[in-house]
């Protein structure tokens, strides 16, 4: 039976001419003990404290795995936790953070788990993209099968109770089968639409079977270099790499 | 493609408010009287609707930190007077009447407390305190000097994008009950509408407010759509920019069917239409 053993790294870039602290997407991984799980999430640029709610929801989605029954019993505890983060934050800022602090923080979300036995299974709400490469090649692109896929209104997990939590029922799953050395890709949405239109061209080096590959430095290079181009919005890029090692390695 | 320019920090965009401050916004909505209710003024509907509409463009740039200036907002009055109604302090003198968003927020002539309902997240709702920044007061006196208010705002927008000359385009809104008493309109509107950036000319969109009960005229794409019998809102529609592609999604968003030669145009508007059309044309693209 195949246990995963994986490696992972984090990739991130904030959008460009963002401050310090600009930064609003998430990624963890746990991968010291089975099943592996990974997550990335994207903060809305228009909430506040986004970041901090893009965090939490990273952290939850690892800690167990991101099904129906854990998003609608675990959100509460979820929103309870950016409150208690942030409220007092608020209660001492000007009159508009109030304002924006009560609509609440917005975030996408997908979640990856990897199990022993070799099945995989992911969820999301909202637009970040799983990519499954097995030998060097795509294999699948989940959500998103194409860059066109893209609107500006995603669904969203909020970060307040009291707005109507629509982003729940917006909760999309699906499962596969993954083999000793197959690569995920978890990317936040800028990154992921730009991946989705490099796996249409081979030519283009901002493809999902280069980024398997990529350093962070590599990253950061072809994240600059495709914004400049126009193939990769301006945006809070991140890219989480899970290479699942042959295991007993 | 034109009116694409990523909206940001380092390239801002402007929007100017033209609010008509002549002594017919005294009166109430048509129509507002046969439905019984105790009809506020149009000056005062609009006036609500300027300072909800200014606190949502705060709201969409506030973050943590503070305000992040995606915008430069101006607003000019014209009725007794043709004057500037946001007066920035000295260090955003520069002479257009714009101030960065940031500024505006910080310094509402006063703050309001009111209390609304809101959902309790356990399906009922419950009362809640907020407060509410105000930036102007109704005012309704004398003519409609559109025209001078037009070239007012041209020489804003001029000199705005001196310094701003690759961003989004200045988006001018211009809402009136009734006729210039100044001139033709349309010679001001075509030549605000000549100045532009790298990304395109300067958007000037009109909204008109009922006096009468016929239903609203909302983002019409043909004078054909237009009452044939009203030579004004012929002009209006004529001084109306076309919408650009993020508006025509954000108006398909909200029902309505679009053209590439849908005008930025409200003919009849009452307090909906007029709500909703300034959040579809207040939405020039993402902000990063």
């Amino acid at each position: 039976m195949a246990t995963p053993t994986a490696h992972s790294r984090t990739l991130a870039l904030p959008k460009a001419g963002a401050e310090p602290g600009g930064y609003e997407d998430a990624a963890q991984v746990r991968a010291e003990a089975g099943p592996v799980r990974a997550a990335v999430a994207d903060g809305a640029t228009e909430s506040v404290f986004a970041g901090a709610w893009a965090e939490i929801l990273v952290r939850a989605a690892t800690e167990g795995a991101l099904t129906p029954a854990r998003l609608r019993e675990g959100l509460p505890d979820w929103q309870r936790a950016w409150a208690a983060r942030c409220d007092a934050q608020a209660a001492a800022a000007p009159w508009y953070v109030q304002a924006k602090a009560e609509e609440g923080a917005f975030a996408t979300l997908l979640g990856l788990e990897v199990c022993a036995g070799g099945q995989w299974r992911a969820a999301v709400v909202g637009d970040c993209v799983l990519f499954h490469l097995r030998d060097g090649a795509l294999r699948a692109s989940w959500p998103a099968h194409s860059p066109d896929a893209f609107g500006n209104r995603p669904a969203l997990l909020p970060s307040r109770s009291s707005v109507d939590a629509a982003g729940m029922t917006k909760l999309c799953t699906t499962t596969g089968l993954w083999t000793p050395g197959d690569v995920f890709l978890l990317a936040t949405d800028a990154v992921g639409a730009a991946l989705l239109r490099g796996a249409q061209s081979p030519e283009v080096p901002f493809r999902p079977a280069a980024a398997a590959d990529w350093s962070a430095a590599a990253f950061r290079d072809a994240v600059v270099t495709a914004r400049a181009e126009g193939t990769l919005r301006n945006d809070d890029s991140t890219l989480l790499v899970l290479d699942l090692s042959p295991a007993f390695r | 493609m034109p009116y694409s320019a990523e909206i940001s920090r380092q390239q801002p965009t402007a929007i100017l408010f033209l609010l008509d401050q002549s002594a017919s916004m005294q009166e109430p909505f048509g129509g507002a009287e046969q439905t019984g209710d105790a009809a506020p003024s149009r000056a005062r509907v609009l006036a609500d609707t300027i300072n909800d509409l200014l606190q949502n463009l705060v709201l969409r740039c506030a973050k943590e930190e503070g305000v992040r200036d995606y915008f430069h907002v101006g607003v000019i009055g014209y009725g007794q007077r043709v004057q500037r109604l946001i007066q920035p302090t000295d260090a955003y003198k520069t002479g257009t009447g714009l101030v960065p968003i940031s500024h505006l927020a910080d310094r509402p002539q006063r703050m309001e407390q009111r209390v609304h309902e809101v959902p309790d997240g356990e399906g009922g709702t419950t009362e809640a305190r907020v407060k509410k920044p105000i930036w102007f007061d109704p005012h309704a006196k004398n003519g409609t000097p559109m025209c001078q208010a037009l070239d007012l705002a041209a020489q804003s927008v001029r000199d705005w994008i001196d310094p701003h000359p690759h961003g989004f385009p200045p988006i001018v809104v211009n809402v009136t009950d009734g006729e210039a008493t100044d001139g033709d309109p349309l010679r001001y509107a075509q030549e605000l509408r000549s100045f532009a950036t790298d990304d395109g000319e300067v958007l000037l969109f009109n909204v008109h407010l009922s006096a009468s009960e016929e239903p609203p005229v909302t983002l019409p794409s043909s004078t054909t759509e237009v009452p044939a019998d009203d030579e004004y809102a012929e002009v209006l529609f004529q001084m109306s920019s076309r919408l650009p592609f993020s508006m025509r999604s954000a108006a398909e968003q909200e029902g309505y069917s679009v053209t590439m030669d849908t005008r930025g145009f409200v003919f009849n508007a009452d307090p909906v239409s007029l709500v909703t059309f300034l959040e579809i044309g207040t939405r020039p693209s993402n902000l990063r």
